[in-house]
């Protein structure tokens, strides 16, 4: 599988916040800008 | 994830939203977070982590995410990935500079 590059458009991808809500890449859309972090959790000074 | 937090106000006034993703269920993130005085949104990919996959920040061999951060501007185009395991710092101040060079 081929990684997205700079310049690609963004994967679709769907997250599950603390509230259950689902959220979309998609769902931002014309509207905003998203930063997508990955962290490695608790411990980590992450 | 304090190093996006102290600079979350600047984000939220260049329209951008923060996502931080780790493989944990997203109830104990929520404890993390508030632990961590951390206002953005924190979001899982717990089961499949399909998302972390799909964008390359999944390490398979100890199921966990990597240190990544993707930049995407308001059309959905990658501005900036940012694949440094060490230093948070960069991760947050490189996705500001991004932001404000859009």
């Amino acid at each position: 599988m081929s990684l997205p590059k700079i310049g690609d458009s963004a994967p679709d991808v769907t997250f599950t916040t603390a509230d259950r809500e689902k959220v979309s890449v998609s769902d931002l859309k014309g509207k905003e800008n998203l930063v997508i972090a990955f962290y490695v959790m608790a411990f980590t000074g992450g | 994830m304090k190093e996006f937090e102290n600079n979350y106000d600047e984000f939220q006034k260049l329209d951008t939203q923060v996502w931080a993703v780790s493989v944990d269920l997203a109830p104990s993130q929520k404890a993390f977070a508030e632990h961590c005085g951390i206002s953005f949104k924190t979001v899982s990919g717990f089961p499949t982590h399909e998302g972390a996959k799909t964008l390359g920040a999944f390490n398979d061999e100890r199921g966990l995410t990597k240190r990544i951060s993707y930049v995407i501007d308001k059309e959905g185009i990658i501005r900036n990935i940012i694949d440094d395991p060490g230093d948070m710092e960069r991760h947050a101040r490189e996705s500001l500079e991004t932001i404000k060079s859009l």
